[in-house]
């Protein structure tokens, strides 16, 4: 009876241990995600300022597009399209939020607590779902939702979906490069080949999205059985090829690719400026593909406008790096003016993709490749004098782009 | 030579050198003084890094601020925050790259460094930190050579070679290089901060106080 007593007695206080265990981790993703959100204040303060209405829309569209995946009716093509987008929104929002999530900074710290692993693993999930939202826990739902075994056999491809999505989430935590082959290689090759697929009746619609999403289960479950050795195989080669270079010739060649190398290690300001493209980008394209029209010209350079701010964005960084390692860069040969030049190659190389998926997908007006750069361009000036109110001049800019255009 | 020239410089509460003129000619100096007192600031001017509030800092009649005078100075500082998001390789690459010379395997393999090659800025710990420092300092080997407590941190075998080293680097005869001066004639020239006895006790160095020597040198007639 003693006994059975201190057991329950050590069972309680690992419990409680446990939760609050829970709590800490809770607290340290709190304080990390405020952390990220300071250093990128100055660009969220406005867009929460400027899309107040439009931010919650912008989410919701996220949502709408399950709509477009959950229809049967809705072509190969499309479907692959809409499913691309949506992983990933999701490895975008869970990846963004990774080192949160997993408590990394406290790494050693958190080694030394003495909690059972359930509860590290369980704090990893409940924080994983909170932190992925309803994007991640939507589809689960939607799926959960089934009422009955027919259906479920016709909606099976949903279900397989909403796995894919989860597993996507779960990926993206565990795996610690990018997930090419299920992100990357598998949807353009499906992309390609669903061009080709004739879909001439709902079963054959059926068929398709389940083989689909069972396939694109298959890439997840691949890329992850491999992803280890493959990750190996990468550093060994990348050191092997740092090493072996040892002399270079040309002066100021290189900066470009030290700067890539933050750039790429600079996770949070990255991903959620490329989340924030995607969801407009998403937006758009569902408003489009429902309304079975075009943007008209307000409302392109109104988007137009919004990528240039997110893009120009970019600038923060650079002035926040230039802060951080102010005395080593004064110390190497480059000049100021050639270091802006290499600076902003990055927001150049983005500005190129946005225009390309802007005529390309949105099919915008061809205006776009003159009003597009010059926008993001003021908007990097805006940002090195006017840091606080950076948006003023490109605001008055697009403002003086739309009157023009409605008077004439 | 390195020369300051009515130099001013003052941090919001704070005036660390006012209308201070000196002219550094001996070839090694070595300068000490209370913690915080500027010694630091100093180097950072003479390299070029932290711009003076007025006044003009040259070494052989460049402004130290000009890409062709920093060509020939080398610094080693905690205060100079290394990139850590690059390897150790990466970044002796770069600036290698930068002065167009070869990568520095003689000092990799006197300090210890070739293992540590491929680990991350941020991976290295407080002595490895300070021998990538030195290393980059060394690595084109500058004429005038600015090197802030060089010694702390360092292990036993890296700190007698460290001093063996800039003892014999303003030497003609030295194994670090046959050429020790530029095509004026102009030597090279080391100065030294640190609070160490392996540099204070040093008679090849000349040793001076940061506050006599500012106190001396500071020309308020003129403010």
């Amino acid at each position: 009876m003693l006994s059975d007593n201190k057991k329950t007695h050590q069972t309680l206080a690992l419990n409680y241990l446990g939760l609050g265990y829970l709590g800490l981790r809770y607290q340290i993703y709190q304080q990390q995600l405020k952390a990220m959100f300071t250093a990128l204040a100055q660009m969220l303060y406005f867009f929460m300022m400027a899309l107040y209405l439009a931010l919650p829309a912008m989410f919701l569209s996220a949502l709408i597009s399950l709509s477009v995946i959950a229809d049967i009716n809705t072509d190969l093509l499309e479907r692959v399209g809409y499913q691309w987008g949506y992983f990933l929104l999701i490895f975008l929002l869970i990846r963004v939020q990774k080192s949160a999530i997993l408590a990394s900074q406290y790494q050693y710290f958190n080694n030394t607590l003495i909690v059972a692993n359930k509860w590290r693993i369980t704090g990893s999930i409940g924080l994983t779902l909170l932190a992925g939202n309803a994007p991640l826990l939507a589809p689960s739902l939607l799926a959960l939702w089934i009422p009955n075994v027919h259906i479920l056999m016709n909606q099976f491809y949903f279900v397989l979906f909403a796995i894919n999505v989860l597993l996507t989430a779960f990926f993206t935590l565990k795996n610690k490069s990018f997930l090419w082959l299920s992100l990357f290689i598998f949807p353009i090759t499906a992309l390609l080949l669903s061009k080709h697929a004739t879909l001439i009746t709902p079963l054959a619609s059926t068929r398709n999205a389940t083989l689909l999403n069972f396939l694109w289960l298959a890439m997840l479950l691949l890329e992850t059985l491999f992803s280890s050795y493959l990750f190996q195989l990468y550093a060994r080669l990348k050191s092997n090829f740092a090493l072996n270079k040892t002399t270079f010739s040309l002066s100021g060649k290189h900066y470009w690719q030290f700067r890539l190398i933050d750039i790429k290690q600079q996770l949070a300001p990255n991903l959620t400026r490329l989340f924030s493209l995607l969801l407009i980008i998403m937006t758009v394209l569902i408003f489009q593909s429902r309304m079975h029209a075009i943007a008209n010209i307000p409302i392109q350079l109104f988007i137009s406008y919004l990528f240039s701010l997110l893009i120009g964005s970019y600038h923060y960084d650079n002035e926040a790096f230039y802060q951080q390692y102010r005395y080593y860069l004064s110390s190497i040969l480059l000049t100021p003016k050639a270091r802006y030049f290499y600076d902003n190659l990055s927001t150049a190389f983005l500005a190129l993709i946005i225009l390309m998926v802007s005529i390309g997908l949105l099919n915008f007006n061809l205006w776009i490749l003159l009003i597009l750069p010059i926008t993001t361009a003021i908007t990097v000036i805006s940002i090195h004098y006017f840091p606080r109110n950076f948006f003023i001049a490109p605001s008055i800019f697009t403002l003086s782009l739309v009157c023009a255009y409605l008077y004439f | 030579m390195l020369n300051f020239d009515l130099v001013d410089k003052r941090f919001t509460n704070r005036v660390i050198l006012s209308q201070f003129s000196y002219q550094f000619s001996q070839p090694h100096y070595c300068i000490s003084g209370k913690n915080g007192i500027g010694k630091t600031t100093l180097l950072l001017m003479a390299a070029g890094l932290e711009s003076p509030n007025d006044g003009v800092i040259t070494f052989n009649q460049h402004s130290v601020l000009t890409i062709n005078a920093k060509k020939n100075i080398g610094i080693s500082s905690d205060k100079v925050l290394l990139p850590e998001f690059l390897t150790a390789h990466q970044l002796i690459s770069f600036h290698c790259q930068q002065h167009q010379i070869s990568y520095p395997d003689y000092l990799l393999t006197s300090l210890n460094f070739t293992e540590l090659l491929p680990n991350k800025v941020s991976e290295l710990s407080l002595g490895n930190n300070k021998k990538l420092s030195l290393i980059l300092a060394l690595a084109h080997q500058p004429k005038c050579l600015l090197l802030d407590e060089p010694s702390t941190g360092l292990d036993y075998d890296s700190r007698a070679w460290l001093l063996d080293y800039l003892h014999s680097y303003t030497n003609t005869s030295g194994n670090v290089s046959s050429n020790n001066s530029d095509k004026n004639g102009s030597q090279r020239q080391i100065i030294v901060t640190s609070h160490e006895d392996d540099f204070l006790q040093d008679t090849y160095y000349t040793q001076l106080s940061f506050a006599e020597l500012v106190e001396t040198n500071t020309n308020l007639n003129k403010v």
